[in-house]
């Protein structure tokens, strides 16, 4: 896959923005007002914030399409490398549900630093193994729950 | 006895590890607080808040290493620094401009630690009388604030911390007792746990970023000499003074903290020293000594505003509300009161670390180098592995480390798209005292705005909260010099 293909930039993440901002003033008429009036009741912040929400996304997706018009916009991209690597960690979240907390880190932090070309296999192995091994002693309280 | 010696053992471990990770590029204050908060669910509040308050004061001064020595500021604080730090570092100065960035961070760190000394139990004793359209006030100044000096656009910051405040909301209503924004889910009925949010914001989503940006810079290892001339030092000293009360007053407003404290010292140095040492902008001692003196400065004034109002000076003061949270405190007027041996404390804690930081600042800015020179790619995934720890610690709940987990995804995008990210945390922090303080006065109104204008004008203290607001913003619409002299 290439680094374009992921390419959404900044006019895609304010329309998502403005989304969020339209999902939350909408969800906010629906909060149970009891026996208060609107203005003080639990709804009156959230849709005041949430309107706040659409008006500055609204404003920023102007910005954003102003600046791709005018040609000058840097647009930050999705890269596969990353987007790999969050992949890996979603999948290690995921397999602490199910893996020994020890064995899914020790294997994700081995997995990193051979991911980021940043140790080579057998100092990937010691420094993955010392990381979690010194935890483990310095959070023992954690650890212990967690086993 | 003995107990003070521990303090002052955890308090120095504190600094240590604040002026490494302020000194390590993309890694902050905020972050090194962040992920330590959620770690001391087990510990008692004083061991907490020594070591907090060591990184605190450390992870500033820690900041302007890299600032003078690579031109990437360590922390968001030390960005002014870079302006002469590191014109200073290209001219062989590097040791000096670190050993100017020391010394006048100290000099700032007491004087800010003696305002907050003195200055809290002041604020306390007027906060007592408080009314819920005051702490509103305060409240939607400081989110104002943190959007006005956003970096990029105002409107990004008021999203984010618009979406914090939503975001603090879900979860049962306070007043009524009713679930709001839950969606029928026993999960968000629960509301959002502040420390894991900030964990995520603040910890994973920095990592991810930094390995997003995958930057390698270089560090000049060679330092030269450290200390600075004592005749310069004095010369500087009415400089120090000034900048240090700006420092002290920026930081004590809502949300705005060091960043801007050191801006607005810079531009003051720059409209008040006729005489630079050489043209600010091109090595200028006065401008490190500026932007320096003013963010330790700040220190002490944010956590005044925290400890008083519970109200966040800035981001790293939004985080130790968290930490206080844990604890099953409260900040505010009634923390004096309650506990003020907490209060003793982290005055105590703070000046010294101010100390700490002095002697490690000097000591062992070598081994320091050696350290923040070792690749990002290699410090970052145990960081990773650390705030997956950290979010479990709080509740000993998988439920947390996934909550965590989405937050840092939604605080990558955000990084990625320059949506800012501490605006956000103010408004998780705010955003419950904004709701509870809106509803209250409009209930005590009855909705009637004319009312509410005539209680605002009636009060003192809520005038005085006006006319601050209104000198604020006065004096932080006026545009600073450009940094070349």
């Amino acid at each position: 896959m290439s680094a374009t293909s992921y390419k959404s930039g900044n006019v895609g993440a304010n329309i998502a923005f403005l989304l969020v901002g339209v999902f939350f003033f909408v969800s906010s008429f629906f909060i149970d007002r009891g026996i208060y009036p609107i203005w003080s009741s639990g709804m009156i912040v959230p849709a005041l914030l949430s309107a706040v929400m659409i008006g500055s996304a609204a404003h920023s997706l102007a910005q954003a399409i102003k600046a791709r018009r005018a040609g000058g916009a840097i647009e930050r991209t999705f890269e596969p490398r990353v987007m790999g690597y969050i992949a890996a960690f979603l999948v290690y979240i995921g397999a602490l549900f199910v893996v020994p907390f020890w064995l899914a880190s020790s294997i994700f932090l081995l997995f990193s630093f051979l991911y980021w070309k940043s140790l080579s296999l057998v100092n990937a192995i010691v420094v993955s193994v010392a990381v979690v091994a010194l935890s483990m002693t310095l959070f023992a309280k954690v650890f212990y729950i967690v086993f | 006895m003995e107990y003070w010696i521990y303090i002052a053992a955890l308090t120095a471990a504190g600094t240590l590890t604040g002026i490494l990770v302020g000194a390590i590029p993309g890694l902050s204050a905020t972050m090194a607080v962040a992920i330590l908060v959620s770690l001391t669910y087990g510990w008692d509040v004083t061991t907490a808040l020594a070591v907090i308050m060591g990184i605190y004061q450390g992870a500033v001064f820690g900041g302007s290493i890299t600032a003078c020595l690579i031109n990437i500021p360590g922390a968001p604080s030390s960005v002014i620094t870079t302006l002469d730090g590191y014109p200073m570092a290209k001219r062989g100065e590097g040791g000096a401009a670190i050993g100017w960035a020391c010394t006048e961070s100290f000099i700032g760190g007491l004087i800010g630690v003696l305002a907050l000394w003195i200055g809290t139990p002041l604020i306390a004793r007027v906060a007592v009388g408080f009314a819920p359209q005051d702490y509103f006030l305060l409240a939607v100044f400081g989110i104002l604030l943190v959007g006005s000096f956003a970096e990029g656009s105002f409107g990004k910051a008021m999203f984010t911390a618009s979406l914090g405040v939503v975001l603090g909301l879900i979860g049962l209503d306070l007043i009524t007792g009713m679930p709001r924004l839950a969606f029928g889910s026993d999960i968000l009925v629960k509301g959002v746990d502040l420390v894991t949010a900030i964990l995520g914001l603040f910890g994973l989503s920095e990592v991810l970023f930094q390995l997003y940006q995958n930057s390698s810079a270089h560090i000049i290892q060679k330092v030269g000499r450290l200390f600075p001339p004592m005749n310069q030092l004095i010369r500087c000293l009415p400089l120090t003074l000034r900048t240090s009360a700006i420092g002290i007053l920026i930081g004590a407003l809502p949300g705005v903290g060091g960043p801007i404290a050191s801006t607005l010292a810079y531009d003051h140095a720059k409209r008040t020293v006729r005489e630079p040492s050489r043209p600010f902008g091109e090595g200028a001692y006065e401008g490190v000594v500026a932007s320096e003196s003013a963010n330790n400065a700040a220190i002490g004034g944010a956590i005044i505003p925290m400890l008083t109002l519970g109200i966040p000076g800035d981001a790293v003061t939004a985080v130790i509300i968290g930490a206080f949270q844990i604890h099953g405190l409260r900040p505010g007027p009634m923390l004096m009161t309650e506990t003020p041996h907490l209060f003793n404390l982290i005055v105590v804690s703070l000046l010294l670390a101010t100390f700490f930081f002095l002697i490690f600042g000097f000591l062992l800015i070598k081994p320091f180098i050696k350290l923040v020179s070792i690749p990002q790619n290699i410090l970052l995934p145990p960081i990773i592995f650390v705030t997956v720890i950290g979010a479990y610690a709080i509740n000993s709940s998988m439920l947390d480390v996934a909550w965590m987990s989405f937050f840092g995804l939604l605080g990558f995008v955000f990084k990625l798209y320059k949506f800012p990210i501490p605006p956000m945390v103010l408004g998780l922090v705010l955003g419950p005292l904004i709701d509870e303080t809106f509803r209250r006065t409009m209930i005590s109104y009855h909705g009637n705005p004319i009312d509410i204008l005539g209680a605002i004008v009636a009060s003192p203290i809520s005038l005085s909260v006006v006319a601050l607001m209104g000198v604020t913003f006065f004096l932080m619409l006026r545009k600073p010099r450009n940094s070349k002299a």
